[in-house]
C-alpha cells in the first residue's frame, strides 16, 4: 500500500468515526475556501474558469497541495452553461463571475391547491417556465432545450468529477458522496414563494402553507437519498428560514416535516448534515431531538451553550469566523481556532470547518495566509 | 410519488409490452436510473 492510500484510509477512518459516534484519532478539518476562491487566488479568470471547467485542473492540484485539508475544497459551486442554455432567471453569473440566486417567485399565492394536488407535476408544467424562459416555450422546443441543458449539466459535472477523483488520489483526500435536499418550508420560500411572500403565507393561508410542506416531504426525502448511502456519504441541508420565524411558527410550519426529512434519511442509513444559517441558538432544544449523529454545521452561536447542549449526542462543525481571516492578524486567527478546539474537542465529535464558505479573495492575500495557518494549526493540534 | 412525469418500473413495464421476455434485470435498473437522473435534475432547478 503506498503512503499515499494509507493517508487516504486514515482519513476515511476519521470520518468513519466521527459519523458513528466515536472520537476519531483526531479533529477532521475541511477547509472552507471554495472552487471559487481559488480560481482568482491563482489568478485565473472566474467567468471563464466555470465556463470551461477543465482549465481548473492545475488550479485545483495546487489549491489541495499549499492548504491543508481532509476533504475536497470544492463547495457548491454551480456550473453556468446549463443555466444558460434555460435562460435561467433563477441562478445568473453577475458581473464579477459569481453565481447568484435573485429574490424570485415560481409559484402564486392563488395557486397553492393545484400545486398540492401534484408538486412535481407542477413544478414542470408552471414553475420551470417562469423561472426558465428557454423552457416557456413549445414542447418540441422545450425537450430540445432541456436535452441541452442535461447533456452540459452531465458533461461539466463529469469533467469536475474526474479532476476531483484524480486530485483527490494523488493527495489521499476523502470525498465523501453528498446529496443535496431542503427542509420542505424552505423549499417553499427558495425559488416558490420567496422570502417575502412565505411570510406573509403563513398569516394568511396557514393551513395551505401546511399541507404544501406535507406534499413536498416526498420529494425532500427523494432529493435527499443518496444512491448507495454509506457511512462517508451524506445529504446536505442547508436551513434557511427559522430565525426569521416566530417559535410558534417554527413549531407549526418548518418543525414537522423538517424532522421528518432528517429522520426519513436516518432510517435508509444515511448522515445527514445540517448547515444551521444564522441564529439557531433559541432553537438547541429541537435540534436535540433529530437522529444522533446527524452533522450540524453552526453560523453563528455560542459554541460553549452547543456543545453542553447537543454534544453528547450530534457531530459539531462550523462557528469559525472567516471575517477574522480578513481582519484579524496571524497570531489572532490561530487564538480562535484554538479556543473553538479547546470548547468542541472534547466532545469528541468536533469536525473543523468555518461558519462560512470563502468565495473572495482579497488583493494582498491576508485571508489566505491566515488560512493556510489556521488549518495548519487544527491540522497538527487537532487531537482529542 | 404520482406523477405524470415521474414512472416507477413497475407502470414503464406495464405500458411497454414489447419487453416481456426482455432482460429484466439489466433493462429495470436502467430505465429507473434515468427517471432518477431527470428528477434531480429537476428538483435541482428549484433548490
Amino acid at each position: 500500500m503506498t503512503d499515499i492510500k494509507e493517508l487516504q484510509n486514515e482519513r476515511e477512518q476519521l470520518f468513519r468515526d466521527l459519523f458513528s459516534g466515536k472520537a476519531p484519532k483526531r479533529v477532521p478539518v475541511t477547509n472552507p475556501a471554495t472552487l471559487e476562491f481559488a480560481i482568482q487566488y491563482y489568478g485565473e479568470d472566474l467567468a471563464e474558469a466555470q465556463w470551461d471547467i477543465a482549465r481548473c485542473e492545475p488550479v485545483f492540484d495546487k489549491f489541495c497541495q499549499e492548504f491543508p485539508t481532509d476533504t475536497s475544497p470544492v463547495g457548491s459551486l454551480r456550473l453556468p452553461a446549463f443555466y444558460q442554455i434555460l435562460g435561467s432567471k433563477a441562478i445568473v453569473m453577475g458581473s464579477g463571475g459569481f453565481m447568484q440566486h435573485p429574490e424570485v417567485m415560481g409559484l402564486m399565492p392563488e395557486e397553492y391547491d393545484e400545486f398540492i394536488a401534484a408538486p412535481y407535476d407542477f413544478i414542470i408544467d408552471t414553475v420551470l417556465p417562469r423561472l426558465y424562459t428557454e423552457l416557456d416555450a413549445e414542447p418540441s422546443k422545450k425537450a430540445m432545450v432541456l436535452a441541452k441543458a442535461v447533456k452540459a449539466f452531465s458533461d461539466d459535472w463529469a469533467t469536475l468529477g474526474a479532476i476531483r477523483d484524480r486530485t483527490n488520489a494523488k493527495y489521499g483526500m476523502v470525498a465523501p458522496v453528498v446529496s443535496l435536499t431542503e427542509a420542505p418550508f424552505d423549499f417553499m420560500a427558495d425559488f416558490l414563494r420567496s422570502f417575502k411572500g412565505i411570510s406573509s403565507d403563513i398569516r394568511r393561508y396557514p393551513e395551505k402553507v401546511v399541507a404544501a410542506c406535507e406534499a413536498v416531504l416526498p420529494l425532500m426525502i427523494k432529493k435527499g437519498k443518496l444512491p448507495n448511502p454509506n457511512i462517508l456519504g451524506f445529504s446536505f441541508i442547508p436551513l434557511h428560514m427559522a430565525p426569521y420565524m416566530r417559535e410558534k411558527d417554527f413549531a407549526k410550519f418548518y418543525w414537522p416535516t423538517f424532522k421528518t426529512l432528517v429522520e426519513e434519511l436516518a432510517v435508509m442509513g444515511q448522515k445527514v448534515q445540517l448547515f444551521v444559517e444564522h441564529d439557531w441558538m433559541r432553537y438547541l432544544d429541537y435540534l436535540y431531538e433529530l437522529p444522533e449523529n446527524t452533522i450540524m454545521r453552526f453560523e453563528y452561536g455560542d459554541p460553549k451553550v452547543v456543545a453542553d447542549k447537543l454534544g453528547k449526542k450530534h457531530v459539531l462543525s462550523g462557528f469559525y469566523p472567516v471575517t477574522l481571516l480578513q481582519t484579524g492578524d496571524k497570531a489572532q486567527c490561530i487564538d480562535k481556532a484554538k479556543e473553538l478546539l479547546d470548547i468542541l474537542a472534547p466532545t469528541g465529535r468536533y469536525w473543523f470547518q468555518a461558519d462560512k464558505s470563502i468565495i473572495s479573495t482579497d488583493s494582498d492575500g491576508k485571508v489566505a495566509d491566515n488560512l493556510r495557518a489556521v488549518l495548519e494549526y487544527v491540522y497538527t493540534n487537532g487531537t482529542y | 410519488m404520482k406523477s405524470k412525469y415521474y414512472t416507477t418500473w413497475e407502470e414503464y413495464r406495464e405500458k411497454h409490452p414489447e419487453l416481456e421476455g426482455k432482460p429484466e434485470k439489466v433493462i429495470a435498473p436502467k430505465i429507473e436510473k434515468y427517471e432518477d437522473v431527470m428528477f434531480n435534475f429537476i428538483l435541482g432547478l428549484v433548490l
